[in-house]
This record gives structure tokens, C-alpha cells and sequence, in this order.
């Protein structure tokens, strides 16, 4: 099996990350499954950042962090772990031997990555025409650094003949890129957002292609004014969706109340960094699993899903649209800086089987009520302009919209609005509310990002098995408790301080998980850090 | 019973609140407006919380009774959703200047075409009298026993210096004006802002008088933006004349036709899903 790593380094503003888009394109078309890991400081020029390229023969789904090979764009080697490099393959400008650097490629920064990118696939025999591929994929004007690149292959020196599968190419995504395309596939009409590290990857997406796809995207004054402009939008009748991050949603969460009180369906996306407060803003955490899942006063029923990789990205965007609209309740995707901003190989992508529907009633009758009360707790939803009065309601009302204090309807709403979760419930045990990866009696239980990790620490875990949970609200409780009761031991990974599933699992299912992995420094777990973690516990 | 918007709700305003006088105003205005062509399913009402979002229940038309001083977002989304729709925001002077200024500016600058009623009664009514930030230095609310001790802002100079492309005040003690004002207002291509002082009668009483012998009409919009701003800043909402009329107005592009807004649920979206994965350029 082959499984390397190379690690990018360098100054931000250098193009590390870009160069490092490249080698993991460049892999993928040569065949290899590939993971990228982008680690960055909150600031624009300077610093030292770094991305990890792994990639393998075999499938994989996280990093390592001993290298095989580095490219070196900062000469200072400030925080440059050399003693994680196991060869001497070390890459920087001083590869460029000036005497045949032609005078028609500017030696500028890019071009001296581009060279080096050629100088290491030389070095491991992949042939120019995968790197080619790449910058004509990423690039407009792509020749000038074909060029480079092709520089540096030639005055490369081979070191080990890797080989080459260019039948098996694959997508390179990052969980980003899912929640972008699902919620696309889920017929987005408005994205409103403030930026905030790392949700703002959606937004930029999302804008890029607003025009051409007909979507409105646009920024709000604050996440106040965005979730109260996409609950007017969404009430108004459009597919909307929001974006932020921790402290975003914090400022959101009277308004997610609204939206549960109100039944006006909304999409929002979740990204998380390392908290609490501004953190650490540029690094990972699932530290809002709780605030996420009890955010807003009051009580009422919403939906809460976490993705793990890019497919389940765009699986559970699109999930979260249609249970939003249909059911008319809050619906969250949980994401993170670590998901958000990964590349993760994917063989195919996937669409579910679900059509994009806006769930608005076609001809309203003249009794139209918006709040009719119904066996089921959903009432059909019509918008202003039709034939028929649409009024949503922040207070309490009845079932025509209009304000009441009166007990008993008090109480008919509250039940009527509970009575969405047994719906929801049903919806959601067909679509997966747990994963379980690898066989074993005893379990690892996780959710979100570390999934990536988990599953490729399992290979040399025997007899553990990987319990995914993908649905925190409504929480899949018989799956969980099951799979807790019939292992003989039970290990709690989460990238957070006080095992934050682990409490909500005690809460739903009485089922108190003792022994727990933590990481909360704001990097995410390698499979190495669990395999260790978890033979010390045994 | 003056029309097919009432509705059968329990009027809970303070028996002879001044509010029902523009209750009636406003129901008149929306009368008008079908009566000039407007679909009366068209029109949509966005209130916030106060007394002032109590209309909400007394108008029979399409409404969001969203949160205390939110109205205009969640009007302006509306808008986003649907530009054919006509809106019209309630708000009270806590809504709009205290809570929600944020929200006042950008709209202000933005100019979505919607209109924004702000009643004014310089206090917090619902929660039983305390001052905002229109009340008057030495205002004895309910927390402030020894009289408010900070001066009032003028919001209007700000949403004027913002960018709001309407500015107008009126009194409900003069429905015909009004209603008058109403109408130039929906007319109006853009974010308009409307003043309603409205003496509260239960804890303010001398406002009535106040305001009848201190007001005085403005004729016409002021030529320019400055002009204008001296209008607005001659009366700072403690003492002197209070100016009433249309103070600016200025045609300019609206959001919604900048950002060619349209009514998306008649969209028939196909997902390209074989599309999906292209690399932005």
C-alpha cells in the first residue's frame, strides 16, 4: 500500500494553499485518493501556514503528520518541525538553477511554486500531463505555468518510480463544496450571510454562481438582520438558506426561535471553529453541539444534522431543505472548519432521491388557515400573493395567525407543533440518522468531521466497530442505544473539551459513555493520535 | 366598520388610544390603494413588538407579526422574496430607534421599496412607560425617578444622511394628512420612512396639546438633501416648532432593481446536476 504525505509551507499570501490544490488534483488524476489539510492563521499576509497533501492508493479520508516530501516556500524555517520529515526531500527555491530558468517565465512566487510542483512529480515519475490537467482545470491562463512546471520537472532527479492509475480518476471536494452543491441541488433561490471564518467559503461560492444559476446571494448588515431577512424571504415564498459560524448563530438565536414559533421553514448553515468567544478562528472544534441543538428560547421542534464528508454534505443539505419546507420547522447543518475546508476524494458524486420542493399549497381555499391544526402538526403553507390571507405570527395565535392568550389554545399550539417530531422522526429513520463503519464488539462512537479520522484508524483497530451519529435532533435514539448496549466497550471521540455527544446521548438515552477522547486545541484528530489513544485505554 | 380589512379581533390599545385614529387612516390608505388597482392579496404588513405591532391583528391583509425591533429586516426580506408585493412596516419608536437602528441605516441606504410607519410616542408604552431615545431630557419614566438624565438623537437626519430616499412626518391627530402621506409614500419608488407622532395618552397626555400648538406644515419636499436636513434638525425632539409634511423625497434605483429581484416562486428551476461539480472559475 502506498500512503504519503507532503507538507506545504510558507508564508500566507504565498499560495500554499493553491499549490497544494494543485499536487492533490494532480494526484487525483494520476489515480490516488487524496486528503488535503489546510492549517492557517487568522491573518492575510505573513504568518506561517501549512498544508498537508496525503494521499494513498487505497481510500482515505484524513492526514498524517510525518512527510515523505516538503515544499519549502519560507526561508525563515520558523515552527518547521524537521524531525517529522522522514526523507530528505526538501524542496525550495534553491532547486531553481538560474542558469537555464528561461527569460520568458517571470520568477515570480507562483512560478517558483509551479517549478517545484514539477520538480516533485519529477522526482516521483509522474509524467506532466496529470499537472497540466490540473492547472488547466484551476487555472484561465494556465500555459505560462505549464511552463514552470514542465521547468521543473526536467531538472528534477527521479527518486521513486510511484505508479500511476489514470483510469480511476476521482473528485476532489471539501465539505465547502458539498453544502454548496446540495444546497444548489436543493433549488436555492436566496443565501443571505455575514462573513465569518469558516462559513464564509459557502458565501464566496455561492456568490461566484449566483448569476448564473439565478440565485440571490447577498451580505446583511449583521446575522440579526440576516436570519430576520431570510425569514421575511422564506415566508415570502423563497428556498432560503443562512450561513455563519458560532458567534453568528449566537446572535441568531431569537430568531430561530421565530422560525420554530412562526413555522416559516429555514436552512441554516453551521460552520464551527474553535470558541469559546472569537477563539481561535481559524481552527477547528465541534464545541457548539449543544448550543446548536437547545439554541432559542422556548421549546419547539427543529432539526439538527451533522455531516461527516462532502457526499454527506450535499445528502444532509438536502435532507435538512426538504424536512425544513415540508415540515416547516429550523433545520441546521452542523459543519466545521475541518470539513469545511478539507478535500476529501470522492469516486462518484451522489444526489438522494429527493426533489426540491418549496411545499407552498397551489390554490389556497377561501378557509385557508396557516396554522391549521392537523393530525400530522403540519399545516399546508401558503404565501402573501396567493388567494388566501398568509399570516405568521411570533406570538402565540391560533390557527388563522391572528395573536391569542387564551390556555387552551396555548396549549392545542404547543402540541400541534410537537407533533411535527413523530413525523420528522419517521422521515429521518429512512435516511441513515446513524453510519456504522467496520465490525467489532466494541464502539467508537463520534459524529461531524472526525469521521474522516475514525474510519481510517479502524483498519488498525481490530474488532472495533465506528458509530456515526448524523441526526442530533430528532435524536436517533433506539439506533444509539442499541449499538451502545450490545458493545462490550464504549469510546467517546469528539473534537471538544467535555465529550459534548456524550452528554446529549445521556440525556436521550440514559446511556453514560465513561471513556472519552478528547482534542480541543483546535486541530483536528489524525488516525494515529486515535489508534494510540485508544490501545492506551485498553 | 369602515372596510374589508377589519378584523374580528379584540382591540387591546387603552380605551381612546390615538392609535385607532390611524388605525383608521391606514385602513382607509390600503381602501384607496385597491381602489386604484392595487390586488389586495398583494399587500403584506410586517409589524414589530410594541404598540405599534398591535396592528398586525387589526388589519385583515397578509402579515408577519415578527420580533421587537426586527420589522424592517424581515420586511425587506419579504421584498427579496416577492417585489410584486406591497409592504408596509409597522414600528414603534423603540423598534425603530432604539433596537432596530441598525436595521433603519441600512435600509435607509439600501432602499428597498418598501414603507415604514414609525409611531412615535417617545416612550415604551407596552412595558409600561420608560424612556427611548426620543424622550426628552428629564422624562420621569418608570426608570427614571429622578427624570432621564440623556438627550434625544433625531433619527430621521440619520436615516437622511443614510440615504433614505423618503422622509416624512405626520400626526394622527391630522388623518387626512395622513392618509395623503400614506399614498405619496407607496407611490414612492424606494425605502420610505414615515414619522406618525402619536401622543400616548395614558402616560403622556400634554403631548397632545404639545403637538397641536407646536406643529406646523411643510408644503413641499425640501429641493435638496440639505435642505432638507435643516428641516428635520430644526425641531430635536425636546423643544421648538415640529415641522410635518414630506420632508425629501428623491427617485433613485431600488434594491430590487439593482439586484433584479424576482418573484421566485414562479421559478421553474432545473438543477443541472451534471453541473454541479465545476470548478469556479
Amino acid at each position: 500500500m502506498i500512503r504519503k504525505s507532503v507538507l506545504i509551507r510558507g508564508r500566507a499570501g504565498q499560495g500554499i494553499n493553491f499549490t497544494a490544490t494543485l499536487l492533490g488534483q494532480m494526484l487525483s488524476f494520476a489515480g490516488y485518493y487524496v486528503f488535503i489539510y489546510r492549517d492557517y492563521a487568522s491573518l492575510i499576509r505573513g504568518g506561517h501556514n501549512f498544508n498537508i497533501v496525503t494521499f494513498s492508493d487505497q481510500p482515505l479520508y484524513s492526514h498524517d503528520e510525518k512527510f515523505e516530501a516538503v515544499i519549502n516556500l519560507d526561508r525563515s524555517n520558523q515552527d518547521f518541525r524537521k524531525d517529522l520529515v522522514r526523507k530528505d526531500l526538501v524542496l525550495d527555491e534553491k532547486k531553481v538553477n538560474q542558469d537555464e530558468w528561461p527569460k520568458d517565465i517571470p520568477q515570480n512566487q507562483y512560478q517558483i511554486n509551479n517549478f517545484l510542483l514539477g520538480y516533485l512529480a519529477g522526482c516521483w515519475g509522474l509524467p506532466t500531463k496529470f499537472l497540466t490537467q490540473s492547472l488547466r482545470k484551476e487555472l484561465k491562463l494556465w500555459q505560462l505555468a505549464a511552463a514552470a512546471v514542465k521547468l521543473g520537472i526536467r531538472q528534477s532527479v527521479l527518486r521513486e518510480k510511484l505508479p500511476i492509475y489514470p483510469s480511476h480518476e476521482r473528485h476532489l471536494l471539501t465539505g465547502t463544496n458539498g453544502i454548496v452543491i446540495g444546497s444548489i441541488a436543493s433549488g436555492l433561490d436566496v443565501y443571505l450571510s455575514y462573513p465569518m471564518t469558516p462559513a464564509t467559503g459557502v458565501l464566496i461560492e455561492l456568490a461566484n454562481q449566483a448569476k448564473q444559476r439565478k440565485m440571490l446571494v447577498a451580505q446583511i448588515e449583521d446575522e440579526i438582520g440576516v436570519i430576520n431577512t431570510a425569514l421575511g424571504a422564506s415566508y415570502g415564498g423563497a428556498m432560503t438558506m443562512v450561513g455563519t459560524s458560532g458567534g453568528g448563530f449566537a446572535l441568531m438565536t431569537e430568531a430561530m426561535s421565530l422560525a420554530g414559533m412562526a413555522e416559516i421553514p429555514l436552512v441554516i448553515y453551521l460552520s464551527q471553529r474553535t470558541g469559546p468567544s472569537t477563539g481561535v478562528p481559524t481552527y477547528t472544534a465541534q464545541g457548539d453541539l449543544n448550543f446548536a441543538r437547545f439554541a432559542g428560547h422556548g421549546e419547539f421542534p427543529r432539526v439538527l444534522v451533522a455531516p461527516g464528508d462532502p457526499q454527506e454534505a450535499i445528502d444532509r443539505t438536502m435532507e435538512a431543505f426538504y424536512l425544513a419546507y415540508r415540515y416547516r420547522v429550523p433545520a441546521i447543518v452542523l459543519s466545521d472548519k475541518h470539513l469545511g475546508e478539507s478535500y476529501y476524494s470522492l469516486d462518484q458524486i451522489t444526489f438522494p432521491r429527493i426533489k426540491p420542493d418549496r411545499f407552498i399549497v397551489e390554490r389556497p381555499g377561501a378557509n385557508y388557515e396557516n396554522y391549521a391544526l392537523t393530525a400530522s402538526g403540519v399545516s399546508p403553507r401558503a404565501v402573501p400573493g396567493q388567494r388566501a390571507w398568509a399570516r405568521a405570527n411570533s406570538y402565540e395565535h391560533g390557527p388563522d395567525g391572528f395573536t391569542v392568550e387564551d390556555s387552551q389554545m396555548v396549549k392545542k399550539m404547543n402540541d400541534k407543533r410537537f407533533r411535527k417530531e413523530s413525523g420528522l422522526a419517521k422521515k429521518i429513520s429512512n435516511w441513515q440518522p446513524v453510519r456504522s463503519w467496520g465490525r467489532g464488539r466494541n464502539l467508537i462512537i463520534g459524529w461531524g468531521s472526525t469521521q474522516g479520522a475514525i474510519r481510517d484508524s479502524l483498519s488498525e483497530l481490530r474488532g472495533w466497530q465506528f458509530l456515526q451519529v448524523s441526526y442530533l435532533a430528532p435524536f436517533p435514539r433506539v439506533e444509539v442505544k442499541k449499538a451502545i448496549d450490545r458493545a462490550e466497550r464504549v469510546v467517546l471521540v469528539e473534537n471538544n473539551a467535555t465529550g459534548l455527544l456524550g452528554q446529549l446521548i445521556a440525556l436521550e438515552t440514559g446511556c453514560l459513555i465513561k471513556d472519552k477522547i478528547l482534542k480541543y486545541d483546535g486541530r483536528p484528530f489524525t488516525s494515529h493520535e486515535i489508534i494510540n489513544q485508544i490501545k492506551r485505554i485498553l | 366598520m369602515i372596510s374589508e380589512f377589519d378584523t374580528s379581533q379584540i382591540n387591546t390599545w387603552c380605551p381612546s388610544c390615538l392609535n385607532n385614529i390611524a388605525l383608521r387612516s391606514v385602513k382607509k390608505s390600503f381602501v384607496a390603494l385597491v381602489k386604484d388597482g392595487l390586488n389586495k392579496r398583494k399587500l403584506t404588513v410586517v409589524a414589530d413588538i410594541g404598540c405599534a405591532g398591535k396592528f398586525f391583528d387589526y388589519l385583515n391583509v397578509n402579515g408577519f407579526y415578527g420580533l421587537h425591533g426586527r420589522a424592517l429586516p424581515t420586511a425587506f426580506g419579504v421584498k427579496m422574496a416577492n417585489p410584486e408585493l406591497k409592504v408596509f412596516a409597522f414600528l414603534g419608536d423603540g423598534g425603530a430607534y432604539a433596537e432596530g437602528l441598525n436595521h433603519l441605516v441600512h435600509l435607509s441606504r439600501l432602499n428597498p421599496d418598501l414603507t415604514a410607519l414609525v409611531f412615535n410616542n417617545r416612550i415604551f408604552a407596552l412595558t409600561i412607560n420608560q424612556v427611548t431615545p426620543v424622550t426628552e431630557y428629564g422624562y420621569r419614566g418608570s426608570t427614571t425617578p429622578e427624570g432621564s438624565a440623556d438627550h434625544p438623537y433625531n433619527p430621521l437626519s440619520v436615516a437622511l444622511s443614510a440615504g433614505a430616499s423618503f422622509v416624512a412626518r405626520v400626526s394622527v391627530l391630522n388623518p387626512e394628512m395622513m392618509e395623503s402621506v400614506i399614498k405619496k409614500a407607496s407611490q414612492h419608488q424606494g425605502f420610505s420612512l414615515i414619522e406618525v407622532l402619536q401622543p400616548c395618552l395614558t402616560f403622556r397626555p400634554d403631548d397632545r396639546i404639545q403637538l397641536q400648538k407646536q406643529s406646523y406644515l411643510i408644503n413641499k419636499p425640501a429641493s435638496s438633501q440639505a435642505a432638507a436636513q435643516k428641516i428635520i434638525r430644526s425641531w430635536n425632539y425636546e423643544s421648538g416648532r415640529i415641522p410635518l409634511g414630506v420632508f425629501y423625497q428623491q427617485k433613485r434605483p431600488t434594491w430590487e432593481e439593482r439586484h433584479q429581484i424576482q418573484n421566485w416562486r414562479r421559478l421553474k428551476r432545473k438543477i443541472g446536476y451534471q453541473s454541479l461539480n465545476q470548478k469556479r472559475s
